[in-house]
């Protein structure tokens, strides 16, 4: 499809959003009982399911295990009736493998795993349905199933994706927008600190514009962390009923002094 | 086999000399190690060094069905495999995330940056297409296998020809090499990579990392470009975190090294073509295969001396740059440039070395026959005499066989001081480079 | 700061001077303590005037705790070797675990007195429930434990006949039913956290 329609005059997408104006983000925590933490969520019509095991033993031979910090595995998964042309995608090949990577990689930045030395936590991102920004909505909803989870982390990681159209950059691209040749650029960003944890890049793009691509896929992913600081709030608060204090607070195990030995 | 890891003091000892600006090898923090582009006899056949890391690509085409949502498309595959020969720890046949990532970003930096025109690969409608296949294999691995892999097929792609089709009506003909010219592929630009390592949390970073350096480093940022400033992928891998900044900066060398990297790849094609085209011998193992046997010494298949223009130039161009990168930028040049003179100076030497080799090898053959006469000789002598003097004549030509291998060594030296004062100063001078190149 | 207010991870809770200490589901960085979980903030004092400052999570089960360096584990046997004995370890501090981890007693660890002439077939039994002490990470395969001191060791044990034992001593437990002693290497544990009930049945 011709870059030309998909910014109409008025400056209106295809679908009628505005250059700057994210999809609708819909949220759900804790969607299934036997994961220690899961969530599912709907970047406009791009739905995705996360769930997370874990921390536990390190399985599947001894090299896994690292004494220092926890080893994340992912494992993700498009169902074949997931695009609009039903197409059954090799859970293991080269697409898979390097999606997983770099899932690992940007939920590293976010989990405290020196907590979890020797141990694995492994997150498992099914996408339902693929309108567009497929990564992102993996790692957000990888994200909330991990908050779900009760795993520590630095802060939470989004991601965004945004790519220029008629010089003008226009953030969280669907199905459309990629498919038509364009540069695409995904950013996952740590909201707090405004640092970029993964970043990935595909299409050309002339160097110039890069700079005004990055600021709005920036913007776009402070967007969605507000949204789901927002989302995260009220889950905890219509759950809040379970909040019980069996056991006296101890200091962290940091300040913990080394016990005498008897 | 398991890889051993990297000792703590040898991490220390990097982390801390990094610190300092300063890197195992003695290169500056933006320079690249040396560069060599070969060419073999096949078409799309190409050979890169880049420092220690030697890779090899390979292209080869066939003829296929399409694909039905894209009739007109032609496909490209690549393929990398990391051999263990490249390093004993790589296990054959095994797809590790090393090699699986390398080839994404290879398929994104050439397939969807459009670098190469698929539909040109077109037969037939919805038919028949071109199948092109990138096979690229790690040799020898040091580091930076991505820069050297993305140099590698781009030359190689540019390099291949595929064979000429004429199509009738519903038939297709496929030409070879003998009936018709193989035809260029359409390439539209030429995209190369450029690995920029982080360190200390991102607040160092050098271009073309050795292997040691990546096992130390935070991280990396891989930035695919090709010369009219266009990104054509960009990938952050790794566990760092990185600020808009850095990334931006990265960005600025890349274009920087871009540059030098295309005038390697544009030196090494039209050198090639001007050997091919002018009947002289081509291709590495061709060359490598007649120094035995022809005394002339081949002239390497690229020439250093317009690449010393070009950095002149570029450094003149260089100075157009935004005032911000001024400074970092004419570093970067300074540095290229002197390290281009050392490596002209390295193949003089070079080529006197070679020199001296066909001498002695030449040497080497003639005392070889006329050990062999005297063999004759001598055999022919025994077997008139008895069998037990046959044995002391074996000593004997055993001795003599030893005297007349060690004789070439000493015959350079009698036979014309002025060559043997050349050969000895060419020898030291030859091993001075070799010093300055292994220096700390 | 409210207590009622929710807090998701990276937010602020208060800054680290004296009075508050960093605990569960915090983290202390330049000076200010930030959540690292999502859930409701809880302060609680403590002896020497400081406050606690932690997060606590919607189940108290679901906490992820992990065991670490010198953490008191409650672990049951699954194989005793001569040298050294392999046990699951089940629960953490007073966390029970939702899936047990692997752990490993060594012969030499196993007591803290005269530890070559131990005999681990004498100390432990498979099925046996011990208190333990985390000694190290370990290797790849199981936790290093420790069962080297006077309040560590078996606590509950089930004899061959099948009814739980009464500990004697430091080294027996005797069968209530058939009255047979079993050697044992079991652990003191504080008076008040024995079940009386269960001792007088015996008598």
């Amino acid at each position: 499809m011709a870059a030309w329609e998909l910014l109409k005059d008025q400056n209106f997408r295809l679908d009628g959003r505005k250059p700057t104006e994210l999809r609708r983000i819909e949220t759900r925590l804790g969607v299934f009982p036997n994961a220690d933490g899961s969530a599912y969520l709907e970047q406009g019509n791009t739905k995705v399911l996360a769930t997370v095991y874990g921390p536990h033993e390190v399985k599947g031979g001894r090299g896994r295990s690292n004494p220092d910090k926890a080893v994340i595995n992912c494992q993700f998964s498009k169902s074949a009736f997931s695009s609009s042309e039903r197409k059954t995608h090799m859970k293991f090949g080269r697409n898979s493998s390097e999606t997983n990577q770099h899932l690992v990689q940007a939920l590293n930045a976010a989990v405290m795993s020196h907590l979890y030395a020797r141990c694995q936590i492994d997150v498992y991102v099914e996408i339902v349905q693929s309108d567009g920004s497929d990564f992102c909505a993996c790692l957000n909803a990888s994200t909330l199933a991990l908050i779900d989870a009760g795993i520590a982390l630095k802060d939470i990681v989004t991601c965004c994706s945004a790519t220029i159209v008629d010089e003008k950059s226009v953030v969280d691209v669907n199905y459309v927008e990629e498919s038509s040749g364009s540069a695409v650029l995904i950013v996952g960003l740590l909201p707090k600190d405004e640092q970029i944890a993964y970043m990935q890049m595909k299409g050309r793009l002339h160097a110039d514009h890069l700079e005004k691509l990055l600021d709005c896929a920036v913007e776009g992913c402070r967007n969605i962390n507000n949204i789901l600081k927002e989302r995260i709030g009220e889950h905890l608060k219509t759950h809040s009923s379970h909040f019980t204090l069996t056991r006296p607070a101890t200091p962290g195990r940091a300040e913990r002094s080394r016990p005498a030995i008897a | 086999m398991k890889e051993t890891p990297l000792s703590n003091c040898e991490r220390n000892f990097i982390l801390k000399a990094i610190e300092n600006k300063e890197r195992l090898d003695g290169r500056q923090s933006y320079d690249y190690r040396r560069i060599k582009l070969e060419f073999g006899i096949d078409r799309g056949c190409c050979t890169v060094e880049l420092g220690e890391t030697i890779v090899m690509a390979k292209v080869s085409c066939e003829v296929g069905q399409p694909k039905q949502t894209r009739p007109t498309e032609g496909f490209l595959y690549i393929n990398v495999e990391f051999s263990p020969m490249a390093e004993a720890h790589f296990e054959p046949g095994k797809q590790t995330e090393q090699a699986n990532e390398m080839a994404r970003v290879l398929e994104r930096c050439l397939r969807d940056s459009r670098a190469v025109d698929l539909e040109s690969l077109c037969i037939m409608a919805g038919a028949k297409v071109w199948k092109l296949r990138v096979d690229i294999k790690i040799l020898n691995y040091d580091g930076n296998t991505i820069d050297a892999s993305a140099l590698c097929s781009i030359a190689a792609l540019s390099h291949f020809r595929r064979p000429d089709i004429t199509v009738s009506g519903e038939e297709v003909t496929i030409h070879s090499v003998d009936e018709k010219d193989p035809i260029p592929l359409s390439i539209h630009h030429l995209p190369l990579c450029v690995t920029i390592a982080f360190f200390h949390q991102g607040t160092y970073c050098l271009t073309d990392p050795i292997s040691r350096e990546e096992k130390v480093m935070d991280g990396k940022m891989i930035i695919g470009m090709n010369k009219h400033r266009e990104i054509c992928t960009l990938q952050m891998t790794g566990n760092m975190l990185l600020n808009k900044e850095q990334v931006l900066r990265c960005t600025n060398i890349a274009t920087v090294k871009i540059v030098e990297l295309n005038d390697v790849l544009q030196n090494a094609l039209s050198a090639d073509e001007e050997a091919r085209s002018s009947g002289k011998p081509y291709g590495t193992y061709v060359a490598d295969f007649r120094k035995v046997t022809v005394k002339a010494a081949e002239s390497p298949t690229h020439s250093m001396s317009e690449i010393e223009e070009e950095a002149r130039s570029m450094q003149l161009d260089s100075d157009r740059m935004e005032e911000s990168e001024e400074e970092v930028v004419e570093n970067v040049v300074k540095n290229s440039w002197l390290l281009r003179i050392k490596e002209s100076k390295a193949n003089e030497a070079q080529k006197v070395k070679d020199t001296i080799c066909s001498e002695i090898d030449e040497f080497l053959t003639t005392q070889r026959e006329m050990s062999d006469l005297q063999q004759q000789s001598i055999v022919n002598n025994s077997s008139k005499n008895n069998g037990a003097k046959g044995q002391d004549q074996d000593a004997k030509t055993d001795t003599k066989r030893k005297r007349n291998q060690n004789r070439p060594k000493k015959k350079p030296d009698t036979q014309s001081t002025a060559k043997g004062e050349s050969l000895d100063s060419a020898t030291s001078q030859t091993k001075k480079s070799k010093g300055k190149r292994k220096g700390k | 700061m409210d207590k009622d207010s929710i807090f998701i991870p990276g937010d602020i809770i208060c800054p680290a001077d004296n009075n508050y200490i960093s605990g569960n589901g915090t983290v202390t960085r330049k000076n200010t303590i930030y959540a690292s979980i999502a859930g409701k903030c809880n302060f609680q004092k403590i002896e020497d005037g400081k406050t606690v400052v932690e997060i606590r999570l919607k189940n108290s089960h679901n906490q992820n705790i992990v065991p670490t360096i010198d953490c008191l584990v409650a672990a049951r046997i699954t194989n005793v070797n001569p040298r050294f004995c392999k046990c699951a370890i089940i629960s953490v501090d007073d966390v029970l675990l939702p899936e047990s981890f692997r752990g490993l007693i060594r012969k030499e660890d196993a007591r803290a007195t005269e530890k070559d002439k131990v005999e681990l077939y004498k100390s432990f039994r498979p099925g046996d429930i011990i208190l333990a002490r985390v000694l190290s990470l370990g290797d790849a395969q199981a936790y290093l434990l420790t069962t080297a001191e006077n309040e560590l060791g078996v606590v509950s044990a089930t004899s061959e006949s099948g009814e739980t034992m009464i500990p004697i001593s430091w080294c027996e437990m005797q069968c209530p039913k058939t009255l047979a002693k079993e050697n044992r290497k079991v652990a003191r544990v504080h008076k008040d956290y024995i079940i009386n009930s269960l001792v007088t049945e015996a008598e």
